[in-house]
């Protein structure tokens, strides 16, 4: 089980593992082709891998590789916690006003979201705040060492996640010209600021150094983020626009329509929904969706109290979380966090849509909420700095008893705040038995259905998670959120009808029209197997909505798929392989134009309605009316209890047949109707005990 | 004002904006979020299809008036649903139901794309939960087919009353759902008829 089911999970678990692999045979080159095959990957897009390979490090000497990933995500908030409390302690002198540090930083809900969503880099926040102690240090006594150590703390964090890289750099920035001004521009020669002068120089030249060091890595990092389109004023309240990046992102739109300013669109895009709303910043609560999270309520009060209880100490930080904050906001005011913006809202760039446009690298944090972790990282020293006024003060009491209190109400929020994320239920990471059967055969590439070149459901996300177990490379990947590698997927897969035919399967319309040829050109670029699923866990998730259809593959796709690669290898009832060696097409093309499908629209769809169908034993609802062969379709069964039936009337002679069903899974039923003669279907609960259902894709084959 | 007294006033401060002011700030907010845009009104289309007709002549274009007749239609059959489905109960029943119509929990279906208001889809996703997916026809009725919006919004809401506070028996349940459905057909059929006069009205505007 890991705490955290969003695709980042799913994909972390498989670059530890993959890094482990790489450790334990010490091949060291970029490129995979793993995931992504026969294109290849490289792993430098990641952007941030020295965490996982610290994870690779743990698995190949033993530990498990679900247990390694959920002590990185626990290390990443004690490590967090412990920084703060360095800088807090740096800062003050004092270990319980560190321990105030401490608590504010490790507990704001942006690492609780971040952990929930699966980025475990991102938890690892505790270099802002260490870097933030080095600097503190160097400027208070700068000494050659102290420089080295800033110098190193900062170069570091690059190996761990780019976005830190700048926000530290921020952040020191901010540090130094708060020094800068403090000390007064018109006493920078005065003799008794030497040490002041000194350390502002080291100050600004460890960042260069750190930066030289960097360097080398500049064009890698521009790999995970490629060159930023220019944000539009228009853009983000243009409904139309909107729409279409929806689509994509949900990958919906159809791949031979994707092109360069599409996918510009969609980027420029992100910097708007990954924006904080005035809505968020005054709920300040923990939430599911790290999107809207901010440094947190209580942050905001240490950084009060800070201020109230030591005033001018603490102004410096208080202009730096301030202007992060600010930052947090995006381009353009969004007040209510609606996903469009008002027209009217873009005549009024903030501070960030400058920054973003005219200051260099700066477009590398093209996700604005995560700057509040240098707010964060402010508020914390606040905090501290406001404790130790606290501890001196002669009236005040003790400080034991309101720290005991603070870091109870602390911990103790993802139990009672917002979305309340320790209530979130943990993740399975068990893998399906049909990849253990996989990773058996053959070698050989792997397609998994339906393929989708944006990670829009779990069950999606997680066939990079299974590649681990199975060992083939495939051509499915979580990576193809960025703009090169989906240009580069988009090309290879319309080169060939059957790839272009697998994209989307599960929501594409018929007609289905594939090339025997082309079945042919897959084996010759070593693909051999292709997976696909009868039954599929349930997504509570909502990776991009209600995206349940993704998942599902309808009628005509398994008719297409058993014209087209006969009989297949493994089966066993949820889920089925096929050999691409002994495929045999029944015709030099595969055609399916669903002409002999009567779809039955039933309004109990998650997706067109969100209504359930219950069935108290013996009620009863008829779906359809006339001749057919098969009935088919996609239902999830919600509660334990309880069964449901199909009651096939053919002419009198009536028959129940119970629909084999999986509590908290889809299930695609297949059921023959016999005779020539019209029937009716009827659905019928039986059991003692109601049931609660979803149904979509409901057909009959006639 | 010293260290206590400065602390003392950021806690009222903090007490006051975490339980008053920043709750309110946040209602307002997603208050005006849900008002979305101004209402569609045939009777504004029609004043602006004769702005903009340069002919002098006040009259629509057929192909509007057509849908004009058939939207007029549509109202006239949904008042009679809401008014058939007001009438399933006895008006004792109903004043047991209206009187705790503040405890009916938020609308699931608010400011939702797929419906054409959230009440009718939120009658029938609550029906079919607590008393499973039976059907019984609901018979039309004459009496007050002319309510007024507001008074419909009354009425549904008590209708959504009468099912979360288990008022109706299994058959009044069953008839409850069939006029719930009968409505949402209609205002499904109002919903693409108003979006289809809104792209005729878009296209002819200059």
């Amino acid at each position: 089980m890991i705490w955290g089911d969003r695709f980042d999970a799913w994909t972390t678990l498989w670059l530890i593992d993959h890094l482990a692999e790489r450790i334990s045979t010490w091949n060291w080159d970029p490129m995979t082709t793993d995931i992504l095959y026969p294109l290849g990957y490289n792993l430098w897009s990641f952007g941030h891998m020295a965490l996982q390979l610290i994870g690779g490090a743990l698995v190949v000497i033993g530990l498990p590789l679900v247990f390694t990933y959920n002590l990185l995500l626990l290390t990443g908030v004690w490590t967090s916690a412990l920084a703060a409390h360095a800088l807090g302690r740096e800062l003050t002198g004092s270990h319980r006003a560190g321990a105030v540090s401490g608590i504010t930083f490790a507990t704001t809900p942006y690492l609780y979201a971040e952990g929930g969503a699966g980025c475990i880099e991102l938890v690892a926040a505790g270099l802002l705040p260490l870097y933030a102690m080095c600097l503190i240090r160097l400027l208070r006594r700068p000494t050659r060492t102290r420089c080295v150590q800033a110098t190193l703390a900062l170069a570091i964090i690059g190996l761990f996640n780019w976005y830190y890289t700048l926000f530290a750099g921020l952040l020191g920035l901010g540090i130094v010209l708060w020094q800068f001004i403090e000390m007064g521009p018109s006493s920078i020669r005065d003799p008794h600021r030497a040490v002041h002068r000194k350390g502002l120089l080291m100050a600004v030249g460890s960042m260069l150094i750190a930066a030289t060091l960097n360097a080398p890595l500049i064009a890698e990092a521009r790999r995970e983020t490629p060159t930023r389109p220019g944000l539009s004023a228009t853009l983000f309240a243009d409904e139309l626009a909107f729409e279409e990046v929806r689509s994509v992102t949900n990958g919906s739109h159809p791949i031979q329509l994707l092109d360069e300013p599409i996918l510009e669109r969609v980027d420029a895009m992100q910097v708007h929904f990954n924006s904080t709303s005035i809505r968020s910043l005054i709920d300040a609560g923990f939430e599911v969706n790290p999107l809207h999270t901010t440094p947190g309520s209580l942050a905001y009060l240490m950084g009060l109290f800070g201020l109230l209880a030591a005033g001018r100490r603490t102004w410096g930080w208080v202009a730096i979380a301030a202007g992060a904050t600010v930052l947090t906001l995006g381009p353009f005011l969004n007040v209510s966090g609606a996903l469009l913006l008002p027209a009217g809202s873009s005549n009024w760039p903030l501070p960030y849509y400058w920054a973003h446009e005219y200051l260099p690298f700066f477009s590398k944090a093209y996700r604005p909420y995560r700057i509040g972790i240098i707010a964060t990282t402010a508020l914390s020293a606040v905090g501290a700095i406001g404790a130790a006024a606290w501890i001196r003060s002669s009236t005040l009491p003790s400080i034991r008893l309101p720290l005991l209190v603070l870091a109870v109400a602390a911990f103790s929020q993802p139990h009672w705040s917002g979305d309340r994320p320790a209530k979130r239920p943990m993740a399975d990471a068990t893998i399906s038995p049909i990849y253990s059967e996989l990773a058996t055969l053959e070698k050989g590439g792997v397609i998994e259905l339906p393929l989708q070149y944006q990670p829009v459901t779990t069950a999606n996300a997680r066939t990079q998670y299974n590649q681990i177990i199975h060992g083939h490379p495939i051509l499915n990947s979580n990576q193809l959120i960025r703009r090169p590698d989906l240009l580069r997927f988009r090309e290879f897969v319309l080169s060939n009808s059957a790839l272009h035919t697998f994209v989307d399967l599960s929501r594409k319309e018929t007609p289905f029209e594939v090339k025997a040829e082309d079945i042919d050109a897959l084996k010759a670029h070593g693909f051999r197997w292709i997976v696909a699923h009868r039954q599929v866990k349930e997504d509570t998730v909502s990776l991009a909505g209600e995206m349940a259809h993704a998942d599902l593959l309808p009628t005509p796709a398994w008719l297409l798929l058993s014209a087209l690669l006969g009989e297949p290898t493994l089966d066993n009832q949820h889920s089925v392989v096929w050999d691409l060696n002994t495929a045999k097409p029944t015709q030099k093309t595969v055609r399916i134009d669903g002409e002999n499908l009567v779809a039955l629209e039933l309004m109990f769809d998650p997706v067109q309605t969100g209504f359930p169908l219950v069935l108290h034993p013996g009620q009863t609802v008829s779906i359809y009316q006339g001749t057919g062969q098969r009935f088919t379709g996609w239902f999830h069964g919600v509660l334990e209890s309880g069964d449901v039936t199909l009651r096939i009337d053919d002419s009198g002679i009536v028959r129940e047949v119970p629909l084999p069903l999986t509590s908290g899974h889809w299930q695609y039923v297949d059921i023959p109707i016999p005779g020539d003669e019209p029937s009716e279907l009827t659905l019928v609960g039986r059991g003692t005990e109601p049931i609660r259902l979803n149904i979509t894709q409901a057909m009959v084959v006639r | 004002m010293n260290l206590t007294h400065r602390l003392l006033w950021g806690a009222i401060f903090a007490l006051a904006w975490f339980f008053v002011i920043g709750p309110s700030f946040s209602d307002a907010i997603v208050r005006s979020t849900l008002e979305g845009p101004k209402p569609f009104s045939i009777g504004d289309v029609r004043s602006q299809l004769i702005q903009t007709d340069d002919s002098g002549e006040p009259e629509v274009p057929a192909e509007y008036e057509a849908i004009f007749s058939r939207l007029a239609a549509l109202k006239f059959a949904e008042n009679e649903r809401v008014s058939a489905l007001w009438n399933v109960v006895d008006d004792e029943t109903l004043a047991v139901a209206e009187a705790q119509v503040e405890a009916v929990p938020p609308l699931e279906y608010a400011v939702d794309p797929r419906f054409f208001e959230p009440m009718a889809p939120s009658i029938i996703g609550r029906i079919i939960e607590s008393h499973g997916f039976a059907v019984k026809p609901l018979p039309k009725t004459t009496a007050a087919l002319r309510s007024p919006e507001g008074d419909q919004r009354t009425q549904l809401m008590t209708i959504l009353s009468l099912i979360h506070h288990e008022l109706l028996t299994a058959d009044q349940a069953a008839m409850v759902l069939q006029g719930a459905l009968d409505l949402l057909d209609l205002q499904t059929e109002r919903k693409t008829l108003e979006d289809t006069l809104r792209e005729l009205v878009n296209a002819e505007a200059p």
